[in-house]
């Protein structure tokens, strides 16, 4: 298999640069956030804003992460991509810098670096075991990118430039008013380790020389661009090497090599983030993709946890689809969970069409070629009728796409409606995407949505049994129910009628 | 570099104190004692209260301590220039210490603290050399370990020869000049830069001749000098490197620096200390008021004996010595003093107490004759009548201070009690007291307490057990106080009623 990209394989593809709509309402943009502090100095947010919609993809990914996940073949691709970055940092103060000179220098400092980088990489891959067509592509392709540059002379070349200056050293007189730079070993004393010898100090508490004096990496100070000028007029061999390499290996990158630095950064940060997400006691697991089976169990909100950090208990549920496309509409009472239980199954949706692990125990999912969610904004200056504007006018484009087969969460539409009205729109939104092939969950407090057929499923936000102010946070199929959950409330506020007769009194 | 004058081979700053000073001072009325060792110096005043209240744990200790008082009793005049010399010192290391803590706001902060830092390190390097030329003077008079000690310790420290690096490193203050060797890295920047040397334009010594040669011969062979003199830019740099060195000079020495800084503190410490200590008995001696070097015995000894034990608090306020107790307690654990009001009951704890914290740092204490175990630490739980509290609120406060105590109590300890539990009914206080008292027994802590509870005191007197003595405020038939404890079986009335009376009588 030809070698081309680590996320997508052989497979055209275009990356999406802004944040899809549904990240916020999923908070993916929170979880993406976390995701990647683990890795920094690679943008590698386009990574998940963009879904690959193919099958094959999908299973090409998970390939890819299971092979990761094993500790070292992550710390030996965790380690090329720093050594590669760091080269690219040097080789990137070329442009930065005038003396030609100092350009060889960087230049020769990024070689080296990244020579470095591709041997060692060979040498550790050797020894580890994967088995996904992307990895083995990418080794085959390393080895190759090592031989081409072997058959220039890349080595060989480095080693002369480098060593040569790495094994000179220059004698500095600083005095009043003048300076005196000269070749060689000089007496070799060192004044510090004197100092440090006569009052004890503990060996390696200081350094015995000054490193970063100029510590600006683009720019040479002037005493040490003196100091090479006059270096220059008295040994100018010194500098013959530096320059014909330079001159002799100016490109030595390969594109393919730059790319996956970066793209395998998407794997990396997602590895280091599921460590991270068993070490609170959560466990993200792989899901299976499949012809129209969609269900799963465990199922827990992914942002919740993290928010709550260790030792929280969270309450995961299950569910199942029927083989048609259909859509789950969840009543419930205020805070029992439906809102959570929404957002979690996107998640799992999410990471399952990204070729990730995710959010649930087990997960079947079939393919959807997208995700749309329709929450209410949280805060607004919006006045009623204003409201169910801005409301509609998010949700038109949405009905409007091209695309079929997505899965869809429509959370309390049309709240500032009236309850009849909501209900007739609420119907039409559905019957819509319903036509269109989606999968999708509704959200709501209207009980006459959840009127079941042959395509909408009930569900409940469960309270404990028998105690009417307790949630369970648990979500389970069954005909929507009355206003139960309410007495608990009117009882806390003193609304009962018993309660409205005696304060009257 | 130690100066170890309080503790052989540690000092103070280690030591757990006693853990509720507040109520030592304060039942103990420290207070008059700390100034009569000050004479008026609030650095004597803060040193001994210091060090006073660090207890130490063992008769070894103590005796270290007893040497060096007897070797500074016998040299005056070595004390106080050796005060003169350290205190004088103590004074400069503030400032310096202050300067310090300006650096971090200033804006030239690294230039100013590399002139501060090279100033007190030549300075401090002066005053150790002083240091050790005086104790060379009196070395034939002294005897005591530490003293000696510190002599030794002072001898071994290479005081010349660091002299002579601050020297070389005066090129930053007063001009001169560094060697270093270069190596170039990456950018042609220099990767790294050693310090083959450095000499200041003021010192001229044989062993860098050949260098100088050397330098000659290179600049005229090779001609690779330059003048700098007139760029502005390549001095600033040049500038930098020579700072950049200095500091890692510094760095080099900041543990040595941070070293004698806390040498200096210490030794200042403990020479203000026994400073205290001779104000102390020059001042008992003047008013003619006895002292005796104590006896320390170990914690598990248990016995108790003194000969006229008095309450020096006291005899500092009278300026004359009180009528002193002689008594002799073997294996005592548990002493409960019973017996008539005024009759001198509190006086007496509070003479043992003072006496045993005396003993414990060190000090000669107000006797005859003292020898006692060595405790742990010195609890004090007085009743404090001032507390205008209602009762309830009394012993609740009485309880919650015991309680506090109790939690951090261990075997070794001794409690010194004054009428603790007054402030609830007999019933209920014998009660609690009994409770405790039981308990610190069986535990190991020491305990003498002052009390009316006569339930209490019949109760453990009938109980006839081992290592609990009972002792007596004496009262004439005629009712007046003698003011003398003496052995005896607690009574059931305290003789109250004879205030009482003299009231009646008026």
């Amino acid at each position: 298999m030809e070698f081309n990209s680590i996320l997508f394989g052989n497979h055209p593809y275009k990356l999406e640069k802004k944040e899809p709509a549904f990240f916020q309402d999923l908070q993916l943009d929170y979880i993406l956030r976390l995701i990647s502090n683990s890795v920094r100095g690679y943008h590698i947010a386009p990574y998940y804003y963009t879904l690959p919609g193919d099958r094959e993809v999908i299973e090409f990914r998970q390939q890819v992460l299971k092979d990761l996940s094993d500790e070292k073949l992550f710390d030996c691709i965790r380690e090329f991509c720093k050594k590669v970055q760091r080269s690219r940092q040097l080789g990137s103060y070329i442009y930065q810098c005038e003396e030609t000179m100092q350009k060889a220098s960087y230049h020769l400092e990024a070689a080296k670096c990244y020579w470095e980088a591709l041997k060692k990489l060979k040498k550790d891959m050797g020894s580890c075991f994967f088995s996904s067509d992307g990895m083995k592509a990418f080794q085959a392709y390393v080895h190759r990118c090592i031989e081409e540059l072997k058959a220039r002379g890349f080595e060989e070349a480095i080693e002369r430039a480098s060593d040569f200056f790495a094994k000179i050293r220059f004698q500095l007189v600083i005095e009043q008013d003048s300076m005196t730079i000269t070749e060689g070993e000089g007496s070799g004393e060192n004044y510090l380790e004197g100092l440090a010898d006569l009052v004890k100090a503990e060996k390696g508490a200081v350094q015995a020389s000054l490193y970063d004096i100029y510590p600006n990496s683009l720019e040479q100070s002037v005493l040490e661009s003196v100091l090479i000028k006059m270096l220059k007029k008295s040994n100018p061999d010194i500098f013959r090497e530096l320059k014909s390499f330079y001159e002799n290996y100016s490109e030595f990158y390969s594109e393919k090599i730059l790319c996956f630095e970066e793209e395998v950064q998407f794997y990396l940060s997602f590895i280091l983030f599921a460590r991270r997400t068993e070490d609170i006691g959560f466990s993200l697991q792989f899901p299976s993709v499949s012809d129209g089976d969609f269900f799963g169990s465990g199922l827990y909100d992914l942002a919740l946890a993290w928010k709550n950090g260790k030792g929280y208990h969270i309450v995961s549920n299950e569910f199942a689809y029927s083989e048609k496309a259909a859509f789950f509409v969840v009543t419930g009472p205020n805070q029992g969970g439906k809102t959570t239980f929404a957002r979690s199954m996107g998640q799992a949706v999410y990471f399952a069409m990204m070729g990730l692990k995710g959010n649930a125990l087990t997960l079947t999912v079939p393919m959807f070629e997208g995700l749309a969610t329709h929450f209410e904004a949280e805060e607004t200056l919006l006045s009623n009728s204003g409201k169910l504007k801005e409301e509609i006018d998010r949700l038109v484009p949405m009905m409007q796409q091209e695309k079929r087969r997505q899965f869809v969460i429509l959370n309390e539409l049309f709240t500032t409606a009236t309850t009849y009205d909501a209900m007739i729109m609420g119907k039409k939104v559905m019957a819509h995407f319903i036509g269109r092939d989606c999968y999708g969950i509704y959200v709501t407090h209207i009980q006459e949505l959840a009127e079941e057929s042959e395509s909408i499923v009930s569900l409940v936000a469960q309270l404990e049994e028998g105690e009417e102010e307790k949630r369970t946070y648990r979500i389970l199929p069954m005909k929507a129910q009355g206003h139960g959950y309410t007495d608990s409330l009117v009882k806390e506020f003193e609304l009962r009628y018993e309660d409205i007769l005696r304060r009257l009194g | 570099m130690d100066s170890f004058l309080l503790y052989r081979g540690s000092s103070a700053e280690t030591k757990k104190s006693y853990l509720f000073q507040r109520d030592i001072l304060k039942d103990l009325n420290l207070d008059v004692l700390f100034k009569t060792m000050a004479r008026g110096d609030d650095f004597l005043y803060q040193a001994a209260k210091k060090v006073m209240m660090i207890p130490l744990q063992t008769p070894e200790e103590i005796c270290y301590r007893q040497e060096i008082i007897q070797d500074f009793w016998d040299n005056s005049t070595f004390l106080d220039e050796l005060y003169e010399c350290t205190v004088k010192q103590q004074r400069e290391v503030r400032i310096f210490k202050e300067e310090m803590e300006k650096n971090r706001t200033r804006s030239v902060k690294k230039t100013s603290e590399i002139l501060e830092k090279l100033s007190f390190l030549t300075q401090s390097q002066k005053v150790l050399t002083d240091l050790r030329e005086l104790l060379k003077k009196y070395r034939e008079n002294l005897h005591s370990e530490g003293l000696c000690g510190l002599l030794d310790r002072l001898t071994e420290e290479p005081l010349e020869e660091l002299m002579e690096k601050l020297e070389d490193m005066d090129f930053f203050v007063s001009g001169g000049e560094i060697g270093y060797t270069l190596q170039f890295g990456g950018g042609l920047k220099i990767s790294e830069a050693r310090v083959n040397y450095c000499m200041s334009r003021q010192e001229e010594r044989p062993k860098n001749k050949q260098k100088t040669l050397q330098k000659l011969f290179l600049k005229y062979v090779k001609k690779n000098t330059m003048i700098y003199r007139n760029n502005e830019e390549l001095a600033t740099d040049i500038e930098r490197l020579k700072e950049l060195s200095i500091l890692q000079m510094l760095a080099v020495l900041q543990p040595y620096l941070d070293n004698v800084l806390h040498f200096l503190e210490q030794l200042a410490l403990e020479v203000a200390f026994y400073k205290g200590v001779l104000n102390f008995k020059t001042r008992m001696w003047e008013l003619s008021i006895s002292l005796c070097q104590p006896e320390p015995l170990p914690g598990d000894s248990n016995t108790i004996s003194f000969d006229k034990l008095y309450e020096l608090t006291m005899a500092i306020h009278v300026q004359r010595m009180p009528v002193g107790n002689t008594l002799s307690l073997p294996d005592t654990m548990l002493t409960l003093i019973t017996g008539a009001n005024q009759g001198g009951k509190s006086t007496f704890l509070r003479s043992y107490g003072i006496a045993l914290l005396l003993m414990q740092c060190g000090m000669p204490v107000p006797a005859k004759s003292f020898r006692a175990p060595v405790y742990r630490q010195i609890f004090t739980h007085f009743t404090r009548r001032e507390d205008e509290h209602l009762n309830s609120g009394r012993l609740r406060e009485e309880l919650k201070r015991m309680s506090e105590m109790v939690q951090v109590a261990e075997p070794g300890c001794i409690f010194l009690l004054n009428e603790s539990f007054a402030s609830t009914t007999e019933k209920e206080g014998a009660k609690i007291a009994e409770g405790i008292l039981q308990a610190f027994y069986e535990k190991g802590i020491s305990v003498m307490m002052v009390t009316h509870l006569f339930q209490l005191s019949r109760k453990l007197y009938q109980q006839k057990l081992e290592g609990v003595a009972f002792l007596l405020a004496e009262r004439k038939q005629d009712g007046t106080r003698t003011y003398r404890i003496l052995p005896g079986a607690p009574e059931h009335t305290s003789y109250g009623t004879d205030l009482f009376k003299v009231l009646e009588d008026l």
